[in-house]
């Protein structure tokens, strides 16, 4: 089964769907789609590399910790990532290796910052074919 | 089966107790008929009834003609609650603390810059980061970083950035109370610490305007507005730094909210008790937050005149800048009001919603004291922005709050979808409009028909007598992130 991610409108906001074969697939394409909605990510080369590790009570307030632990990291670190991996999954404890570069606006090809990942609505469920997440991030 | 919403009078409907499960008060809903077709299309009522079914919640869950969806509270919501039993929902102030607005008056009129506005706003870009990732030019000492959080607009007077004057004419002097860094956690400083004087993205812009009309003489020389004159509006918060005591504190309130045994109908709401600890740690940080927004565009205005200075080389004097008012739009506030005849201390959460006091009110400044408190309305960067005055009406009915905007009504990706092969750029600058941005599609995800009708909003408000008109300004240059 094909991994992939799109954006969908809210009022406000945006969304991402995103959907792959197991869980840590769907967790990355998630965490894609929503560095997708930054940036455009062909334009952010693989410079720099960070490592991280979060933790849930459940499978979503897992994937929130993930994307929030992703989001945090353009900020203070002021970088942009377009290769996000994770290397362990474990009883709802993500380990991550991000990829991407600093900030350059003459380079990169910006688009809309994400203040926040919210609740509002946010799915984890596996069905037969696979795992499918949506996220909706405060703009 | 549920009970529907009433239509008290032209401008006011409520939901009813009936309406869902739990509520305590009523909901209230500014609009008109119009407005209200947009209103039902997304799920905003629904957060009106949530936010009424939160313990301690006083006289009615309100909603201004602007109001969208949110998360928790909806955009334009306004709740108070009550000391005692109340309780402190950072749903009801939403992910970006004290995004608020500031405007700055000048002597200038539309012909003194006629040949000018692309040179200034070209100045004022370079002169303020924008979008994403940018990082501001203050660099603070993590000692200064607290100092900055505890006094606010002061910090930045302080250092060189505005005059002493300039604090009269913010809300709450440009410092809340009881901001506590030591309630700010460490993700919060590393996200926060190199975005003060920045001015973001989104919906935030700094804009150069003129006042196109008056409506209310006596308030427009109250606040020094006259037809023609040139203005310079700001609309920004408290950026990454904000966003992130959010983010901390909606897991502490989602923990609290099983100590405490709330029932709520959205974990967006997740709250906890006023005088708890969550509580109070909320309130810590979230004031600390609210001050670094004051700061940021205390810090941003400064840079905005430096360039006006520089660019038409001409003395402060003959530019005359100063600043009429600067208020929050997004923030929990402790207010003395009355409700049902009795003088009682409330938690006034207002999210996307503007404080609005009346003439006489003690936090209304001294020269705007018989016309009430300027309240300052951003609209989208096609159309126009409003000034408006707080009335005694608005602070018996509203806890003294009114609309924040023209509220979104198309999404960011239905925007950018609309914006296929036109070029908005042009199409602004052929209204007259200079714009610069960063990001690819900020000017596409801000169209103007991604707004709701500025004048019918500011209609309700005013017919309603919450607010009243003062002026209508009209964008000459914006800068977008």
């Amino acid at each position: 089964m094909d991994k992939w991610n799109r954006q969908f409108g809210t009022t406000a906001d945006v969304g991402v769907e995103a959907f792959g074969p197991t869980l840590k697939d769907a967790f990355e394409q998630q965490a894609l789609g929503m560095s997708d909605i930054m940036v455009d990510p062909a334009s952010v080369e693989k410079r720099l590399e960070f490592r991280l590790k979060v933790s849930g009570n459940d499978e979503e307030s897992l994937l929130a910790s993930f994307l929030e632990e992703v989001l945090f990291l353009v900020d203070a670190r002021g970088c942009f990532f377009s290769d996000i991996v994770i290397t362990s999954l474990d009883k709802l404890t993500v380990e991550a290796v991000v990829r991407g570069e600093e900030i350059d606006p003459e380079k990169h090809i910006i688009k809309t910052p994400v203040k926040a990942v919210t609740y509002h609505q946010l799915t984890v469920r596996h069905d037969r074919d696979g795992v499918y997440t949506r996220v909706v991030y405060d703009i | 089966m549920a009970e529907k919403l009433k239509r008290l009078d032209e401008y006011r409907w409520e939901v009813p107790l009936g309406y869902k499960p739990g509520m305590r008060v009523p909901g209230i809903i500014y609009a008109s008929e119009a407005l209200m077709e947009q209103i039902r299309q997304d799920q905003s009522i629904e957060q009106v009834a949530n936010a009424a079914t939160l313990p301690g919640i006083v006289k009615a869950s309100l909603a201004m003609p602007d109001m969208h969806f949110g998360y928790g509270l909806p955009i334009g919501g306004v709740i108070a609650t009550r000391m005692q039993d109340g309780v402190i929902t950072p749903g009801g102030v939403g992910f970006d603390i004290n995004c608020g607005v500031r405007v700055l008056r000048t002597n200038l009129s539309r012909a003194d810059i006629k040949d000018k506005v692309r040179a200034l706003i070209e100045g004022i870009y370079a002169s303020i980061p924008t979008g994403v990732g940018s990082k501001g030019a203050l660099k603070l000492s993590p000692a200064e970083f607290d100092k900055m959080l505890v006094k606010g607009a002061r910090w930045a007077v302080e250092n060189g950035y505005g005059s002493r004057g300039d604090l009269d004419h913010i809300e709450a002097r440009g410092a809340i109370e009881g901001a506590d860094p030591e309630k700010i956690s460490e993700r919060a400083y590393e996200r926060g610490r190199n975005q003060l004087g920045t001015l973001g993205s989104g919906n935030h812009f700094g804009e150069i305007q003129y006042v196109e009309r008056i409506f209310d003489a006596d308030a427009a020389e109250a606040f020094g507005l006259r037809e023609g004159q040139v203005a310079l509006m700001v609309h920004t918060g408290s950026r990454g730094f904000g966003h992130q005591v959010c983010t901390d504190y909606l897991k502490v309130m989602d923990s609290a909210v099983r100590k405490y045994g709330f029932t709520l109908p959205d974990r967006q709401l997740a709250c906890a008790p006023i005088d708890s600890p969550e509580g109070q740690d909320y309130l810590g940080a979230m004031r600390a937050a609210a001050n670094f927004g004051f700061t940021n565009r205390q810090v941003i205005a400064h840079w905005a005149e430096e360039t006006f200075l520089r660019v038409l080389g001409i003395s402060p004097r003959d530019l005359g800048m100063t600043l009429i008012y600067d208020v929050a739009h997004n923030i929990v506030k402790f207010e003395d009001h009355i409700v049902d005849g009795k003088a009682m201390k409330l938690a006034v959460h207002r999210k996307g919603a503007t404080r609005a006091f009346p003439p006489g009110h003690p936090e209304t400044p001294d020269v705007y004291k018989s016309v009430g408190q300027p309240v300052l309305i951003p609209g989208d960067m096609g159309t126009a922005s409003y000034i408006l005055a707080g009335t005694e009406r608005g602070m018996q009915e509203t806890f003294g709050s009114t609309c924040h905007g023209a509220g979104r009504v198309m999404s960011r990706t239905a925007a950018v979808k609309a914006c296929r092969g036109r070029s908005i750029e042009r199409e602004l600058e052929d209204a007259g409009i200079i714009a610069r941005y960063t990001g690819r599609d900020a000017l596409k995800e801000e169209i103007p028909e991604a707004y709701k009708d500025i004048d019918l909003v500011v209609d309700v408000v005013h017919n309603a007598g919450i607010a009243k008109r003062v002026a209508r300004l009209r964008p000459l240059g914006v800068i977008k992130g």
